[in-house]
């Protein structure tokens, strides 16, 4: 057991579990944002580790760029939707986002 | 063995930024260790060898991403964190490092402890193809899922984004 | 089968993508004009194409279609290029399907936004189509994504502020869900070294001996709660009757009808229904997940007062039944749920096509303020209560055999309780489907309704289109089932 795959393990977990905390637990909608953006950051350094152990870089690297991609495009599409609903609510507060129901 | 330990090091900076951007008070201080974990990824890439990655980490993580994020600050930034707002958002995480100091003793000690061990699945006999051919190659689905999602992002900045004369 | 035929799956790409170049060469003012025949035409064409290649397949005895690359046809061992059989062509039918019903309902009812909502329309296609074409677990995931985006765009597209919301809610769901995707697939990976489905279906029918039984597990784990996000099953429900009931009434019929079955029931029935029918543990698992969805969609559903909340909620109880039928691990539970997975995506758009036509008329979708309109709009009212009986179940429809042959499944599969408890929610829907139709459609006109007119042309042809599927599937289902079953496949 090599102390590189302790730490990569315990490392990956721990972002991705603060992530998904700070996601659930924040009221502010960009904060999601960040949140996301670090539970992918997380998720990325898991397939780097994925590819170091099984051997196959350059098809971890083909997944990578691909994730990388389509996460900025969420993190573009997902402050599109804050930013407008920034302007009908005046702030950021997730808790405003109590009209439906019913 | 030196190698192993700028790994190390890099994960452990992706950490300690990572939870420092969940808990900092400020939102642009969020957004500049966010790229500071991007950063200390990609360095791990280059470190390991996995170079196209580690370019576009960089050059798109830490790049692209903290542009979006300080123009929608900066675009939102009025009442959006009132001193009370901090305030409040501290005291929701305040227990986030302890949890976290918790959760990965716990981990470290159930994997040594089990004698958990990860096996390597490389097959050595076999030489992988470079990595230009097999992403061009390969992953033909992936590139065509690409254009698509660019395409996807393209209208989403051109409905979302686009000023309307009034406000509705 | 001639090589020719795979060109195909050209028709799911490639038709779609020149269609949207065309557009946005052409501009907003000489598209807007032509947007309703491009976009029906793209969807009749796939449908067209999806019926000529389940022809094919049961012609030649084939189970898939493979599709050489898009360039260079030196084919590399782990090549990601296009495989779909049987279950992805009936998807893609769905799909066409679907998307011909939102064109023709959207042509009136959003004359402001038809240029960008056909581009986003024709990405969420092109999404869909992808995920039921890919060969490979990690493509699936990236046309997962862009469903996904285009979804949001469009729940968002007034930009008003309860579009905004629910889709704000679904872009949180569907980023832990992707999450939770994303690192079953990175612990998946970890030991098969390849994702392409077979590698990783030959990987998991033999995993226990395999190299990091552990990883894979928590992978597996991950991935199944990722799906079940995605699909709304039941305790990961939250999102879906607010994005469903915000959303543009099209995209209302779109979301409800297909996206949310592509986008995490899919995956489901391919990997648990396809790749796992044995395993007790997930089955299991799986049967707790479809009955809690269907008990507590049809609960929530009653408690409801808006029209398209009570069409979410019920999406939610039908979507258990599939994974019902799933979990039963018996073919004949598979070809259920492949068939719920047909029936539900034409009722559920029949539905949520009705409620278009009340809301356009009406400009309101809360039942208490409704009632009586069968008088002024007798197309839509026939047509949604012939979708009710069917999504009840109720026997000559197509709904009653799908259910029918879940509910025998899960019988052999899981015992008499499990079983009656299905066909007693069965029941339950049927009940609350009356009451919301009696305080919709019967009952007396109200004062404010008496010049309520029929729907437009358009809409009124989508209704009696689906409602046609859904009579005339029922009536022939014996002889599918009898072909079925001399296919040997149940």
């Amino acid at each position: 057991m090599s102390p590189f795959t302790i730490v990569a393990l315990t490392a990956a977990l721990l972002l991705i579990f603060s992530g998904l905390y700070l996601l659930l637990k924040t009221h502010n909608m960009l904060r999601i944002i960040i949140a996301i953006e670090i539970v992918m950051k997380a998720i990325t350094l898991l397939l780097v580790f994925a590819g170091l152990m099984n051997g196959k870089m350059a098809l971890t690297q083909a997944f990578i760029i691909t994730v990388i991609l389509v996460e900025v495009v969420v993190a573009v599409v997902a402050a599109g939707v804050a930013i407008n609903l920034y302007r009908h609510n005046g702030d950021m507060e997730i808790s405003r986002l109590n009209k439906l129901n019913g | 063995m030196n190698n192993e330990l700028i790994l190390i090091v890099c994960m452990l900076v992706m950490l300690v930024c990572g939870v420092t951007a969940a808990m900092s008070r400020s939102m642009i201080k969020s957004a500049i260790n966010l790229a500071a974990v991007s950063v200390a990824l990609s360095v791990l890439m280059f470190v390991i060898g996995a170079t196209w990655s580690a370019v576009f980490e960089l050059s798109v993580c830490s790049g692209l991403v903290t542009v979006i994020f300080i123009s929608a600050v900066s675009l939102t930034e009025s009442k959006l964190d009132s001193t009370t707002q901090r305030a409040l958002h501290h005291s929701r995480f305040a227990m986030l490092p302890l949890i976290l100091i918790l959760a990965g003793v716990g981990i470290i000690a159930a994997i040594v402890l089990n004698g958990f061990d990860v096996v390597s699945t490389a097959d050595i006999t076999q030489t992988e193809k470079p990595f230009r051919e097999v992403f061009w190659n390969l992953r033909q689905a992936d590139i065509l899922g690409q254009i698509i999602v660019i395409l996807v992002g393209t209208f989403a900045v051109v409905i979302l984004f686009k000023e309307r004369g009034k406000k509705i | 089968m001639p090589d020719q035929f795979s060109m195909l799956v050209y028709s799911f790409l490639g038709l779609p993508l020149a269609a949207l170049v065309l557009f946005n060469l052409f501009g907003k003012r000489v598209m807007t004009k032509f947007y309703m025949p491009v976009g029906m035409g793209i969807c009749l064409v796939q449908m067209l194409s999806a019926i000529v290649s389940l022809v094919l397949l049961s012609q030649y005895n084939k189970d898939a279609i493979t599709f050489s690359q898009f360039w260079n046809y030196q084919l590399y061992e782990g090549a990601s290029y296009f495989s779909p059989d049987t279950f992805s062509f009936l998807s893609l039918l769905c799909i066409g399907l679907v998307g011909l019903v939102t064109f023709l309902v959207a042509y009136p009812v959003l004359p402001d936004r038809r240029f960008q909502f056909c581009n986003v329309t024709l990405v969420l296609l092109l999404g869909m189509n992808g995920i039921a074409l890919v060969y490979d677990l990690f493509s699936l995931y990236v046309f997962m994504e862009v469903t996904a985006l285009s979804a949001f765009v469009l729940i968002a597209l007034y930009r008003d502020a309860k579009g905004l919301e629910g889709s704000f809610k679904y872009l949180m769901m569907s980023a832990i869900a992707s999450a939770f995707i994303l690192t079953g697939l990175a612990l998946i990976f970890l030991n098969t070294g390849s994702l392409q489905y077979d590698v990783v279906q030959a990987y998991l029918a033999n995993w226990q001996n395999g190299p990091n039984p552990v990883l894979t597990q928590i992978g597996f784990i991950m991935l199944m709660s990722g799906f079940s996000i995605k699909a709304g099953v039941a305790p990961f429900h939250g999102w879906l009757p607010d994005a469903y009931q915000s959303a543009p009434a099209p995209v209302s019929i779109i979301l409800g009808g297909i996206v949310t079955k592509m986008a995490g029931v899919y995956a489901i029935i391919r990997l648990v229904g396809e790749w796992l029918p044995g395993s007790s543990v997930v089955n299991v698992a799986f049967m707790f997940l479809g009955l809690l969805s269907i008990v507590l969609g049809a609960m929530s559903a009653i408690g409801s007062t808006d029209f398209k909340r009570v069409l979410a909620f019920s999406s939610i109880s039908q979507i258990g039944y599939i994974v019902l039928g799933i979990s039963s691990g018996s073919p004949l539970g598979f070809v259920g749920a492949v068939f719920h997975f047909f029936n539900h995506s034409v009722f559920k758009s029949t539905l949520f096509v009705n409620s278009a036509a009340v809301e356009m008329q009406t400009k309101t979708t809360l039942i208490d303020k409704l009632g009586g309109l069968h008088k002024q709009m007798p197309v839509t009212g026939t047509s949604n209560i012939l979708a009710f009986l069917s999504t009840a179940g109720i026997p000559p429809l197509a709904g009653f055999w799908s259910k029918l042959l879940i509910i025998i499944a899960v019988w052999q599969a899981h015992g008499g309780v499990v079983a009656g408890v299905a066909l007693f929610a069965s029941i339950f829907t049927a009940v609350y489907f009356l009451m919301v139709q009696r305080k919709v459609f019967f009952g007396p006109c109200r004062e404010e309704w008496k010049d309520v007119q029929e729907a437009k042309f358009s809409i009124r042809l989508a209704s009696v289109l689906l409602s046609c599927i859904t009579v005339g599937v029922g009536c022939v289902f014996p002889w599918i089932l009898r072909f079925l079953g001399a296919q040997g496949w149940i």
